[in-house]
C-alpha cells in the first residue's frame, strides 16, 4: 500500500493531536501511522508488520524473544486486517 | 448483564469509559482512547496514545513504573445490537517510557480469533529476561506462564499494592471492586 504523499509530510498534523477519544482514520492514514511506527521502533515497514501479522510470524530478536514494540505496533497495524 | 449497544462506536465508548474511570479515579488522570477505520469501523485499539498516534506507556509518578494498556475488542454483531468481544490484550509494566524496551512484567491473552493454533496458554504473564529464575532452564521471560483472564482492574490493583503506585483517592478499594463486578459483567468469558 503506497505511502500518500502528504501523509509523509511531518508537519501534517496528526489525526491524534486532538482531545477527542474516538479517532476515525481512513486507511491510508492508519497504514501511514503503521508504517511511520514499524520503521521507527521495528526497523521494518508496515507492509512487513502485515506480512508478519498474516503468517502468525512476530518479529523476534537474535534470541528468540518477541521483539518488546512488536506488541504494541502490531496490535494497531491489526486494524487494517480487520474485515 | 452483558454491555451491548446500537453500534460498534457507542459500544467501544463504553468500552473505554468504564476503564478510564476506574483509571482516572484511582490511578492515573491519562485516558485510554480508540482509533477505528471508517472503512470497518468494527474493530479498535484501546491504549493511551501520544500526539503521533504511538501507543505509549504513562507514568506512574513518584514511582519508577510505567504503565502500558492495549486491548483490541471486536462488536460482535447479535440481534439489533453489538457485544464486545476482547480479541488480544497486553498490559505492560516497565521501568522505562520506552516501548522498545522490555517491560519488568506482560500479563498477555490471544484469543482463538488472532490465531487459533496458538501451542501456549492463551491468558499468560512473562517477566523481564533478567529476572531471576530458577534455573537457566526455567525462562520467566520466554515461558507462558498460564494465568486467569487479567483485567485493567487486576493490573491497577497489582501496581498500587505490590508496587506502592499512590493511590488518587483512599477509597481505591471500593471503586475497584465495583469496578471489577461491572466488568465481570460486562464483558463475555475469554478461552
Amino acid at each position: 500500500m503506497a505511502l500518500p504523499q502528504e501523509l509523509q509530510d511531518p508537519l501534517v498534523p496528526s489525526p491524534f493531536e486532538t482531545e477527542q477519544d474516538c479517532i476515525e482514520l481512513s486507511d491510508e492514514e492508519l497504514f501511514a501511522l503503521v508504517d511511520a511506527q514499524a520503521r521507527k521502533f521495528l526497523s521494518i515497514s508496515g507492509e512487513e508488520v502485515l506480512q508478519r501479522l498474516r503468517a502468525r510470524n512476530p518479529l523476534r530478536d537474535e534470541t528468540g524473544h518477541e521483539v518488546p514494540a512488536w506488541g504494541p505496533v502490531s496490535m494497531l497495524a491489526r486494524l487494517l486486517l480487520a474485515d | 448483564m452483558p454491555l451491548t449497544a446500537r453500534t460498534p462506536r457507542a459500544l467501544f465508548r463504553a468500552c473505554q469509559d468504564h476503564p478510564n474511570q476506574i483509571l482516572n479515579r484511582v490511578l492515573t488522570r491519562y485516558r485510554l482512547r480508540f482509533p477505528v477505520r471508517f472503512a470497518t469501523p468494527t474493530q479498535t485499539l484501546l491504549a493511551f496514545f501520544n500526539g503521533q498516534g504511538e501507543a505509549v506507556a504513562v507514568p506512574l509518578p513518584p514511582t519508577p513504573w510505567y504503565l502500558f494498556i492495549g486491548q483490541q475488542i471486536q462488536a460482535m454483531p447479535e440481534g439489533s445490537q453489538y457485544t464486545p468481544r476482547i480479541l488480544e490484550y497486553r498490559y505492560r509494566i516497565q521501568g522505562t517510557p520506552l516501548l522498545e524496551d522490555e517491560a519488568e512484567v506482560r500479563f498477555e491473552y490471544v484469543s482463538p480469533d488472532i490465531d487459533p493454533d496458538f501451542s501456549y496458554s492463551r491468558h499468560h504473564v512473562q517477566f523481564h529476561r533478567d529476572s531471576r529464575s530458577a534455573s537457566s532452564d526455567f525462562s520467566l521471560s520466554k515461558f507462558h506462564i498460564p494465568t486467569g483472564g487479567v483485567t485493567i482492574e487486576h493490573v491497577i490493583r497489582f501496581l498500587i499494592a505490590d508496587l506502592g503506585v499512590p493511590s488518587l483517592t483512599a477509597h481505591w478499594q471500593d471503586e475497584l471492586r465495583e469496578s471489577e463486578r461491572v466488568t465481570r459483567e460486562w464483558l463475555r468469558e475469554t478461552e
